[in-house]
């Protein structure tokens, strides 16, 4: 059962919106790496931290151009919509806004 | 071509190698993001090698723990005589006599119960058991280095006064490594099934 009663690090959050900015579109981790500035080592700690707390889901995708292998995508859960509207409104993270612009 | 493909795709695949069964599916998803890549090879498989080293860590504290204790503790049972001696419960003679004869002689095979069990225990690691386990050496080797040299007989087919501090600290070293292997190599084997006909091994149940 996952859960969400652990705080999200900041740069957890940075994600999550980044996720919630791509709506309900499945975004790759390259591409979730440009836009939050995350590293590969940084960044899929903190997918697998939040999928596995149930704020992100995850399939396979097809790729586009044939003859590639499928592609891991992520996109935000209602748990994870929640949890960051949550953590918006907690005065600590008033700057999660500009530090994604 | 430059080699800096070669060696990020060395690191990918070794990234992916190491990951636990657990994260198996993480793993690939980093690698065929990096196989996407027209860029920065190098940056990504690192980090991913950084991530894997990571679950990997958190999956092994328990034998890492362990490793660290034991090694404490043979570091420790050769400083048992002192202590021996600071509380009076053995002579000041007899502590001479062990210092001569035997000492060093402990201090090297100090390690075997150990590397057996953990070769024994946690036969998929012998690599980092071994290195580690040779850090040791080290301290043995520098033992064997400040130590006085004393007169004794246990040496004395090789000169007539010869003691084993009189040695250098490569061959403490290297005792050192092999009392390591040998004691991994026992402890593995001991794992075998004796009956022949028994079929496979063993799958260890070492990783994640």
């Amino acid at each position: 059962m996952p859960t969400i009663s652990r705080r999200l690090s900041r740069q957890s959050l940075i994600l999550l919106d980044a996720l919630a900015e791509g709506a309900s579109r499945w975004q790759y981790g390259l591409e979730l790496a440009r836009t939050t500035g995350l590293k590969s080592g940084t960044l899929y700690p903190i997918l697998v931290r939040l999928a596995e707390r149930g704020l992100l889901e995850s399939c396979w995708l097809e790729p586009e151009r044939p003859g590639r292998p499928p592609r891991h995508a992520y996109r935000i859960t209602a748990a994870g919509r929640g949890a960051l509207s949550a953590a918006s409104q907690r005065p600590s993270s008033l700057v999660l806004k500009g530090a994604v612009q | 071509m430059t080699r800096l493909p070669a060696i990020s795709q060395w690191v990918m695949r070794a990234a992916v190698r190491q990951a636990p069964p657990a994260r198996h599916e993480w793993a690939l998803a980093m690698q065929r993001e990096f196989d996407t890549l027209e860029d920065g090879h190098v940056a990504w498989a690192v980090g991913c090698l950084a991530t894997v080293a990571g679950w990997r860590l958190r999956g092994e504290a328990l034998y890492l723990l362990l490793l660290v204790s034991a090694l404490l503790l043979v570091e420790a049972v050769p400083r048992l005589e002192f202590d021996l001696l600071w509380y009076r419960l053995i002579s000041r003679s007899a502590f001479i006599a062990f210092e001569r004869d035997y000492a060093a002689l402990l201090g090297i095979l100090t390690p075997l119960p150990v590397a057996f069990l953990l070769g024994r225990y946690w036969p998929r690691r012998p690599v980092v058991t071994i290195l580690l386990g040779c850090l040791l050496a080290q301290h043995v080797g520098g033992t064997l280095l400040a130590m006085r040299a004393v007169g004794g007989s246990f040496l004395s087919w090789w000169a007539p006064d010869a003691t084993l501090y009189m040695l250098p600290p490569l061959v403490a070293l290297a005792a050192s490594l092999c009392v390591w292997c040998a004691g991994i190599s026992l402890g593995a084997w001991s794992r075998l099934p004796l009956a022949t006909g028994g079929g496979h091994s063993s799958t260890g149940t070492g990783r994640e």
